[in-house]
């Protein structure tokens, strides 16, 4: 097996593992978060509050527990793809695949970018 | 809990009947959100995307080493999905519920055409071919923009895009169909990603929905995988193309008042 296949499937491997932890944390807060809200929350006040807005997620001040888990969990599940595309830049670097590496790039700025896009 | 409840069987019967299909679940997510839950279509957008994410999620956490995704291709092509997907995104915020609601049931139509056409060609099954990676990629313009337009879809309509991309990396660009149905999978959680936050940030959407409808549609994806082997395809096929034209038809009528 070439060293090249040999690391691809490391960084499979890698990817595998990293998607189930996030994903289990992911899920675990949004779980917690959901059954504190959804039981207090009347059926006619579907779909119910937005999420949290990044900025105040991260400050974490003045806004209801559960809710926060909830919105933290979505944030923490949108923001695997971009372990993902990290991931993937450190492979391409250490291959020296440049053409790779640059596209890489350029797509984890864009999906920054959109972090900091207001619809 | 009803509500909850009608929300985690919805997703689970869209993920369901996606994995049946090879597609994500978005495409009849949306129009169920819509139609039966009569929520707003950023909402169900909003909403599908993060099942899109959780899907490829959860596909990544299972895929066997070996039957990958071309990450190199995928980072390439996503150079031009991602800016469509967040300009489909911001795209959404300016454009009428109506007409998102016609451009939705246009691309469910498209969706019933690729599903037949996909029923038309009938690749070597054989692993070793279907995931080669011997293989050299053409067309790399032709490829490029019609990502964009998958991402611009994907942005506007919440749906993967998995319709676009894997046609035209498959038929087109040269790609063994195995590789690019994994690679077309790889490429829609970024693409996800890129245009979630933008809903996110313009309060589209809501944990109370999310959570409950992602969770079905994960739960289904995985058990349409499993039931595939137990159905007879082609008429299972048949039967969902039918139902994606009903669905069509019901959000163009929606939309358009009817």
């Amino acid at each position: 097996m070439s060293r090249q296949t040999e690391e691809s499937l490391q960084l499979e491997t890698l990817m595998r593992r990293i998607a189930a932890v996030v994903s289990f944390v992911a899920v675990g807060l949004m779980a917690v978060g959901f059954v504190d809200v959804a039981l207090s929350t009347p059926i006619h006040q579907f779909p119910g509050p937005a999420a949290i807005p990044i900025g105040r997620l991260i400050h974490g001040t003045g806004v209801a527990w559960g809710l926060w888990a909830m919105s933290a969990g979505i944030v923490l599940l949108a923001l695997l793809p971009l372990l993902r595309v990290l991931l993937a830049l450190i492979l391409f670097v250490k291959q020296r695949a440049w053409v790779n590496t640059m596209a890489g790039l350029v797509v984890f700025v864009e999906l920054l970018m959109s972090i900091h896009v207001e619809g | 809990m009803v509500i909850v409840l009608g929300l985690f069987v919805t997703g689970l019967l869209a993920g369901i009947l996606g994995a049946l299909l090879g597609l994500g679940g978005g495409v009849f997510l949306v129009p169920a959100l819509t139609l039966l839950f009569h929520m707003s279509i950023r909402t169900a957008v909003g909403t599908s995307l993060v099942g899109v994410i959780a899907t490829s999620a959860g596909v990544a956490a299972m895929m066997p080493p070996g039957r990958g995704a071309d990450v190199g291709l995928a980072l390439r092509l996503e150079v031009a999905t991602t800016a469509g997907a967040i300009g489909g995104g911001l795209l959404a915020g300016h454009v009428s519920p109506r007409t998102l609601g016609v451009l939705f049931a246009l691309s469910v139509f498209f969706t019933a055409g690729y599903t037949l056409y996909k029923a038309r060609t009938r690749p070597s099954t054989t692993p070793e071919t279907l995931f080669t990676r011997e293989y050299t990629i053409r067309h790399w313009p032709f490829g490029l923009g019609m990502s964009f337009l998958a991402g611009m879809a994907s942005g506007l309509l919440g749906v993967g895009g998995g319709f676009i991309k894997v046609p035209i990396m498959y038929a087109i660009m040269g790609v063994p169909l195995g590789v690019a149905t994994a690679t077309s999978n790889f490429m829609v959680g970024i693409t996800a990603a890129a245009s979630v936050f933008v809903y996110y940030g313009r309060g589209d959407v809501h944990p109370l929905v999310v959570i409950p409808t992602a969770l079905g549609i994960f739960s289904g994806a995985m058990l349409g995988v499993r039931l595939m082997s137990r159905l007879r395809v082609a008429w299972v096929r048949s039967a969902l193309v039918v139902l994606m034209i009903f669905i069509g038809i019901q959000m163009l009528l929606h939309s358009l008042g009817g």
